[in-house]
């Protein structure tokens, strides 16, 4: 197992580190927080757009 | 300086109509301090829309929009009746169609709405939300007609219509309007019934003047409200997004909330009335008369001209709007405040809490309390490279180690890829229901027994198996991919199964439906190797059931009678998958057969019996077992071993044909041998000649998956970005050149990991670059790659000259060869200008390498 935390890098990567967060919690990081983890993989279709304080009467 | 970011509006909420069909005593418009409804006209003009129409077209251009969204709202839109709602799609789309994305969404009470209105919507991709309180007692609580009648039934009926396949792709969601006095669980359980993909529960709008009603001990009657919803939300594994707790997790991980009624980002959207007349957030109508006036009118006032508006830039000042106790509360970056009209008293105006500040509070504290993972989960490291693994991997090697720090964030990588898939998969509307419904409980699989923070050590090791194999994430980013695609496209296709390319072809034939449902296999891949018992559905692709990473069961349907008796969540398409602690249980239709669970963990070839009930067996002459209208046969994954190294040959993957030439299909017993042997002697030759590439191999190398030789039978090897941890190759005439193979390929493996990571080429760089060894040109990223895998074939002809064997001639000119073009390849690269700072390091220390190469 190797520890991210022992590590030192010049630049740190754009991968958030989730391999222990339970896959229940996961799902309920939303779209915005996914689309973030994996932008780099998908670069060209980025997660569906997340209203701003979205209009909330209507869904 | 205020605190204000200037933001353009994208949200249009566009009242159609100022009356409605019901009389709600809820209701925000019509029973609140702002009665002006009265004097404002029945139903929008052509005139008003029309300006409203150039207004936001202006507004895009000025701003550069890439998409805005107009949301048709009343009163009740449907009053407008079909031919007016056509008028004011017709003139939204003419003005805005081409200029940028248009989302277009209506929301209504559902009385009215019909297939004719469905059409329409169709026509113009319009997404509808439904209000819609619970089940029928709850609903008619307040949700009733002037006359006292109940309108439970025709705002079901209209949500069971978008619920058809025909309009399925339509529905947006149902809000649902709290009154404590309903019982949470079932207005939960009445919603979900109804499949939405989205719903809402809004806290009905009050002021520190007009109180909510509260009977509570707790005095927090809101919060102890929904969060009985949200426990039993989270023990059902999330089966539908729910706004307000979608966005206090999403805020709590440093993210952004999806409600004006949450978090701190700036609000973007402006109300046009009837009239013609802009206003701030309808919702401020419970305040004061007038309070969401802005004196501006899409006549005489650009839209520019109402974002300046006080009342609108108050809105868009964050935390510096809100009241001192807010700004010193530790959970304001999910609160954000609450609902803006929610923080009115007369005197102090909006400079205070919110009325349900304590309900707030307690909620997010729960929803904290139940996720530790989630605030921690954006605020901690992110994965990093150390500098003695970089250096390694740049100079073209890296060991186990530094091959270690990669898959593991190639691990956090896969399961954000998982997650979204299920995530996006069950939220889009395009998505049949039933396809959804088995991803859920798929979903439930894998989130409960697989990956659960309380599953034993067994459980979570058998998730990171399954997640681990390489095409996880290549099935992961195909789906991802098609579901983007469709967004907006309408239905995304049947239940069906694979159509092409004679079973093992590449894949472009399977629906959506059968991608997503891949899910399943998934989560049985997992229960089997954690011992968990499981009952998931999984779909029938290239006439096999596959479980990845274990192998597959061909089936062939002999008798047309299996589609007749169907269990639920199955049909002919989709096969029914049972895990217990001795046997896994595969049914197709009404049959099924069984295999011993052990066997399969062991990748043995294994008996297939009959499951208990269902009477004769007979065994082909092919192997096929026929179990009355079922055959089946197991064909596992096989491995490939030699002293320290052990790769899965992967010729079963339905998602292994990502690599440039095509998969080969299934391998006989002999043409494994073949392999066995190839791979044993080519790894001999690693380790005996080219040391320094057998640790990253032998720690990264998972999966080798066979492909057709070309017709003119040269040597094909290949890796795929979208699969760490797999090369694939056509078998080779000999060892020496399978062991090159496996260097030089693996040598993209390493780099598009490190790829993922970090940015090596600056992407604002379009340019196209000729590489000494290839006739076309391509993108820098494509040369550096190439570079990098040169670097291997120059050290391993290298290797091979110095032997002094029969070939080492040819060698040294190989050698000569190679080394000259990388040469030259890193020199282009370092002479583009477009490396990043630790892109100049890798090619530093790439021509470091080629230039300590020395033939003797």
């Amino acid at each position: 197992m190797v520890s991210t935390e022992e590590l030192r890098s010049p630049f740190p990567s754009a991968i958030i580190d989730l391999r222990d967060v339970p896959l229940a919690e996961m799902q309920a990081l939303g779209s915005d927080v996914l689309g973030r983890a994996i932008g780099r993989v998908l670069p060209d279709s980025s997660a569906p757009p997340v209203p701003v304080a979205a209009f909330q009467s209507s869904i | 300086m205020d605190g204000r970011v200037f933001m353009p509006a994208d949200q249009f909420v566009l009242k159609v109509n100022s009356r409605c069909d019901l009389a709600c005593d809820h209701c925000y418009v019509y029973e609140s301090a702002d009665q002006s409804w009265h004097g404002r006209p029945i139903a929008v003009s052509p005139e008003v829309v029309s300006r409203t129409a150039q207004r936001i077209a202006e507004h895009v251009k000025t701003h550069e929009l890439d998409s805005v969204e107009v949301v048709l709202h009343g009163g009740e839109p449907l009053l407008c009746g079909v031919a007016g709602l056509r008028r004011i799609l017709g003139e939204l789309a003419a003005a805005l169609g081409g200029l940028c994305r248009l989302d277009l969404r209506v929301h209504t009470n559902g009385v009215l709405l019909t297939e004719k209105f469905c059409e329409l919507f169709d026509a113009h991709g319009v997404h509808v939300g439904v209000s819609l309180d619970g089940d029928r007692a709850a609903n008619d609580r307040h949700r009733r007609y002037r006359d006292g009648r109940s309108s439970y039934d025709q705002a079901v009926r209209a949500v069971e219509l978008l619920g058809t396949d025909r309009f399925r792709h339509l529905y947006a969601g149902l809000l649902c309007t709290i009154d404590v006095a309903n019982d949470p669980i079932a207005v939960y359980e009445s919603l979900l019934r109804l499949s939405p993909p989205r719903v809402d529960f809004l806290l009905p709008h009050a002021t520190w003047d007009s109180p909510p009603v509260r009977t509570a001990a707790s005095g927090t009657d809101y919060a102890d409200w929904l969060i009985e919803i949200f426990d039993r939300w989270q023990a059902d594994g999330n089966p539908v997004g729910i706004r307000t707790f979608d966005s206090i997790i999403a805020t709590l991980a440093g993210g952004q909330s999806s409600t004006e009624a949450l978090g701190l980002a700036p609000v973007a959207m402006v109300v046009i009335e009837t009239d013609g007349t802009y206003e701030q957030a309808d919702s401020l109508k419970v305040t004061y008369a007038g309070a969401p006036e802005t004196g501006l009118d899409v006549f005489r006032h650009s839209l520019d001209t109402v974002i300046e508006h006080p009342g609108v830039a108050a809105r868009q000042r964050g935390l510096a709007s809100l009241s001192a106790t807010c700004r010193q509360c530790p959970v304001v970056t999910s609160c954000g405040g609450g609902m803006y009209a929610h923080r009115y008293r007369e005197g102090s105006q909006f400079d205070n809490p919110s009325v349900y500040c304590g309900d707030l509070i307690k909620l997010i504290e729960h929803v904290k309390d139940t996720l530790p993972h989630v605030t921690p989960a954006l605020r901690r490291a992110t994965h990093v490279i150390s500098d003695g693994a970089f250096a390694e991997l740049a100079a073209g090697l890296g060991g186990a180690e530094a091959i270690g720090q990669l898959t593991q964030a190639q691990r956090s990588l896969r399961r954000a890829l998982l997650t979204a898939v299920y995530h996006e998969g069950v939220s889009a509307p395009a998505v049949p229901v039933a396809v959804r419904e088995r991803m859920r409980g798929a979903w439930q699989v894998l989130a409960m027994s697989g990956g659960d923070r309380l599953a034993v050590p067994r459980a979570l090791g058998a998730l990171d198996s399954v997640l681990g194999h390489p095409y996880l994430r290549a099935w992961a980013v195909r789906c991802l991919e098609r579901l983007r695609r469709v967004a907006g496209d309408g239905y995304a296709g049947g239940d069906g199964q694979i159509s092409g390319a004679g079973g093992d072809g590449r894949g472009s034939g399977v629906s959506l439906a059968a991608d997503l449902g891949h899910l399943g296999a998934i989560a049985a891949a997992v229960a089997i190797r954690g011992q968990a018992r499981a009952r998931v559905a999984v779909p029938v692709t290239s006439g096999a059931v596959h479980l990845p990473g274990l192998g597959r069961l061909v089936v062939e349907p002999v008798a047309a009678e299996s589609a007749a008796v169907l269990p639920p969540g199955a049909d002919a398409r989709w096969a029914l998958v049972e895990v217990d602690a001795d046997w896994v249980r595969v049914r197709v239709g009404a049959n099924g057969v069984r295999l011993p669970r052990p066997s399969l963990l062991a990748g043995e070839p294994c008996r297939v019996e009959p499951c208990e009930a269902d009477g004769t067996v007979a065994v082909s002459s092919d192997g096929l077992l026929s179990s009355h209208g079922l055959s089946a046969r197991w064909e596992p994954v096989r491995v490939l071993a030699a002293p320290g190294i052990r790769v899965a040959l992967e010729d079963t993957d339905p998602y292994r044909d990502c690599h440039q030439w095509q998969a080969a299909p299934r391998l006989t017993d002999a043409e494994f041998a073949r392999w066995q042997n190839c791979f044993a002697l080519a790894w001999r030759e690693i380790q005996a000649n080219h040391g320094a590439y057998g640790p990253a191999l032998a720690a990264g190398l998972g999966v080798l998956t066979p492909m057709v030789a070309t017709s003119a039978g040269q040597d094909v090897g290949s890796a795929a970005r979208q699969a760490f941890g797999a090369l694939a190759a056509a078998l080779p005439a000999g060892p020496v050149t399978m062991a090159l193979l496996l260097i030089q390929e693996f040598q993209h493996v390493k780099l598009g990991a490190v790829l993922d990571l970090f940015d090596l080429c600056d992407p604002a760089d379009k340019r196209l670059y000729k590489a000494p060894w290839r006739a076309e040109s391509k993108p820098l990223e494509w040369l550096l790659q190439g570079a990098y895998a040169q670097l291997a074939v120059s050290e391993f002809w290298r290797a091979r000259a110095r032997l002094g064997e029969d070939d080492q001639a040819r060698a040294a000119r190989r050698y000569e060869r190679s080394r000259a073009r990388t040469a030259a390849a890193i020199a282009m690269l370092a002479g583009s200008g477009s490396l990043t700072p630790l892109g100049e390091r890798v090619a530093d220390q790439m021509r470091k390498a080629i230039s300590a190469e020395r033939l003797s």
